[in-house]
């Protein structure tokens, strides 16, 4: 008896036209979204629940991406699920922090909503 | 599937608007806490957030900017770079810059300045230049790659039927595996179960499907099951990224056909209110209640016997009484915090101490109060104009308040406070006063006041500045004082129901005080009757009123009527001889006399009677008819009957003899 769920996104980023877009773009590709605005509040919501992929921004008040993603790794419900980090070119070596901390891949905006599924579709089991 | 991402765009500025806001907030904070890493790094996360959005949103002009702003505070959060006045100022410069480009970026402004000489400047200010700028579109395949990723897989555990006597645990094997895997789903088969009697409690009859998620290898999982391996079916498949994943994703990395589809969006209006959805639930409880309240009404009504009369009365009342909350909450929708309003002055006084060398604190507070959005928009010049002019007239220089024995450096204040059904906004200095004998002076020579007048009192005196094209400043300076000032202040708070008043005192300061009506669509006012016409004059300029005794009424140089009211001589104003009705009462002391008071004016009105005291819709006559003089608007009774409402301020200047306005 297996029971097969949309598979569900969170977003975490302090922008709000960037959620939107983030969040558009996965929703019209039959995506569930949630969203968090940093990552403490994002730990809050994966505290109750669980998603199938997590995109997060990297600078953010509160609490930064690599934080999050390192006290993510930390927690057992959240150590496999793929988390795709969203950085900017002149934060190359941020990448490395950023595979260090755990993350799964990162994607450079700007991108183009097309280029942001393709990278899902290779970081999210089926 | 191609998303059109200017349907976000709208939603980038309102976030750059409170971006570009925090930027310059915190600059300014920084001058005072250079030291502070809290303040940089926001400062910081600020330009970064513009440069990433303009990026993404489609403003490359902005992005490039911005990553040059970007690279240099980068290093001043790093120490690399060390923040000097100098310093701060290219900030601020290049902050404005910013502002100018998302003008253009909206449209409202045709060309920004060119930004080349800034961006080397800011450059030049970064150590080893900057990096170049980000690309305005992305590579199509560059631009993001995977690290690992976890895998997912489907496993069969079947422990053979002899493991519990080898005295293995199955469970002990499977919480073992939890730690290598995320288990995302298990099922237990329990086909092999025999019947309770064939029941042996030390065989091993149970098997499991699982499905998991691990960076693992599929052979480092299945070293968990090493110790029970040889006698059990163990098998584990990796799940394939089948194509299956999110079926858009297919259509999106398929050719564009001819046939492309645009996910269209409603694209959002260009004047966006953020309103607390608190504030929305509220709203929407109440429009529940206002069903109800239909319904029993309807109820009442149905069949009606005077016997249902206390339930119609009780149901009406009811009504009433949701109908005024669901006003006042609707209202409250659109009150957005004075805040809004005070935020550009921290920069404007820097910016003015500087540059004149005067020092100045600004100091605010009800910043809080809630005010109508239009009524923000409406006070936003003249409130800039009378802060300018305190700063620049009102307070003096350095040397001189030190020369006076008072504290070098100056102070501001812009206070809010709420009144009643009235907003109070007050911009005081701490600086030279009103000059009392100039003021006297100019108005003899612009003849408001005739030359051989007696002297008036110091309120009318003072009341003289916000008199059209008058000003006293000596020379004019880029700041203030093109003698088109407080005339225009005083217009523009009229166009929305305010008053202005001041008080000063000669050496000590001034104080500018304005006062404004929660909100401009309703007025609280007063109605009263003239023959047969009703007028209705807002309460908030109504003092008191009173039956006079007819010793109490005089004739001034045969031709002013005054009337004493406990010793204070005040105008008599007949209402019907300036609207050219026909009055009921001639007589003061057989009708009523309405002391109104507006910008330290005050009158007696002469009316038949006063009707009562409710809340009128005001309907604008200027939009549908002309400018009436004395008149603010027009509005609809409870009995159907037109009502004009009166303008206070202008009826009292009419009066007084003065033109109603410039023009």
């Amino acid at each position: 008896m297996e029971v097969s769920l949309s598979k569900t996104v969170l977003v975490v980023d302090d922008s709000a036209s960037m959620r939107q877009m983030v969040a558009f773009t996965l929703k019209s590709a039959g995506l569930v979204v949630i969203e968090s605005t940093n990552g403490q509040e994002a730990l809050a919501k994966l505290s109750t629940g669980r998603v199938d992929l997590i995109i997060t921004d990297l600078n953010m008040p509160v609490m930064d991406g690599l934080t999050f993603i390192r006290q993510a790794r930390g927690k057992p419900n959240l150590r496999f699920t793929p988390i795709l980090m969203l950085t900017t070119e002149s934060q190359e070596s941020r990448k490395m922090e950023g595979k260090a901390a755990g993350a799964t891949g990162w994607i450079v905006k700007p991108f183009q909503p097309e280029q942001l599924l393709k990278v899902i579709q290779k970081v999210m089991p089926a | 599937m191609n998303i059109d991402i200017s349907a976000f765009q709208q939603a980038f500025f309102d976030e750059a608007a409170d971006l570009i806001a925090d930027f310059e907030t915190n600059l300014l904070s920084l001058e005072d806490h250079p030291d502070s890493e809290e303040l940089l790094n926001t400062i910081f996360r600020c330009a970064h957030s513009i440069k990433g959005g303009s990026a993404t949103f489609g403003f490359p002009a902005i992005a490039k900017f911005t990553h040059s702003l970007e690279t240099l505070l980068d290093q001043v959060r790093d120490h690399k770079v060390i923040l000097t006045p100098e310093l701060t100022a290219l900030l601020f410069e290049a902050l404005d810059q910013v502002r100018q480009l998302f003008a253009v970026a909206k449209g409202e402004a045709a060309d920004a300045a060119d930004d080349a000489d800034l961006i080397r400047r800011l450059e030049s200010a970064a150590v080893g230049g900057v990096a170049a700028a980000v690309p305005a579109k992305a590579k199509p395949d560059e631009g993001w790659g995977v690290w690992s990723v976890a895998k997912r897989y489907r496993m069969h555990i079947a422990p053979g039927a002899d493991v519990l006597r080898k005295g293995a645990d199955p469970m002990l094997l499977l919480s073992g595996l939890a730690d290598e895997a995320d288990i995302l789903s298990i099922r237990c088969d329990e086909s092999r179960l025999p019947t309770l009697e064939a029941l042996d409690p030390e065989t091993c009859y149970l098997a499991w499907d699982l499905e998991l998620v691990s960076d693992r290898e599929p052979g480092a999982l299945l070293e968990a099951f090493d110790f029970i391996a040889e006698e059990s079916e163990i098998t584990i498949v990796e799940i394939e990224a089948e194509a299956q994943a999110p079926t858009a994703v297919e259509a999106a990395s398929g050719p564009r056909s001819s046939g492309e589809q645009t996910v269209a969006v409603a694209k959002p209006e260009a004047a966006t209110l953020r309103v607390s959805a608190d504030k929305l639930d509220r709203l929407i409880n109440l429009v529940g209640e206002m069903v109800i309240n239909q319904s029993m009404l309807s109820e009442a009504t149905q069949n009606f016997t005077t016997a249902k009369l206390p339930r119609l009365l009780e149901a009406v009342a009811s009504m009433e009484r949701a109908s005024r909350e669901l006003q006042e909450r609707a209202m409250a929708i659109r009150l957005v915090p004075i805040r809004q309003a005070f935020a550009r002055f921290p920069r404007l006084v820097r910016d003015f101490a500087a540059s004149s060398g005067k020092q100045i604190e600004l100091k605010t507070s009800g910043d809080e109060t809630e005010l109508d959005r239009t009524m923000i928009e409406a006070i936003a010049d003249p409130l800039m104009h009378l802060v300018r002019n305190s700063m620049d007239h009102g307070l003096e220089t350095t040397e001189e308040r030190i020369a006076a024995g008072k504290p070098a450096e100056g102070s501001l204040w812009l206070r809010a406070l709420q009144e009643g059904g009235n907003i109070i906004i007050e911009v005081a200095d701490d600086g030279r006063g009103l000059d009392r004998d100039r003021i006297l002076k100019k108005a003899r020579e612009r003849g408001l006041l005739a030359g051989d007048a007696p002297e008036p009192s110091n309120d009318t005196i003072y009341a003289y500045i916000f008199e059209p094209g008058f000003s006293t400043a000596a020379e004019v300076t880029d700041i203030s004082g093109r003698g088109v000032g407080m005339d225009i202040v005083r217009r523009s708070l009229q166009a929305v129901n305010g008053a202005i008043g001041l008080t000063t005192t000669p050496g000590q300061g001034t104080c500018i005080r304005i006062r404004l009506p929660l909100t401009m669509a309703i007025l609280e006012g007063l109605s009263l009757s003239v023959g047969n016409e009703v007028y209705v004059v807002a309460l908030t300029s109504i003092v008191e009123s009173i039956q006079p005794r007819s010793q109490d009424v005089h004739l001034l140089s045969g031709r002013d009527e005054v009337v004493s009211v406990r010793g204070e001589v005040l105008p008599l104003v007949r209402l019907h001889a300036i609207f050219g009705s026909e009055p009921n009462v001639t007589d003061p002391s057989q009708g009523l006399l309405v002391i109104l008071e507006n910008d330290g004016r005050k009158a007696a009105l002469l009316v038949d009677e006063l009707i009562g005291q409710s809340q009128v819709v005001i309907k604008s006559i200027e939009a549908n008819h002309r400018k009436v003089d004395g008149i603010a608007g027009a509005t609809i009774l409870g009995d159907g009957r037109v009502a004009l409402i009166l303008d206070v301020s202008q009826l009292l200047r009419m009066n007084a003899g003065l033109t109603a306005s410039a023009a």
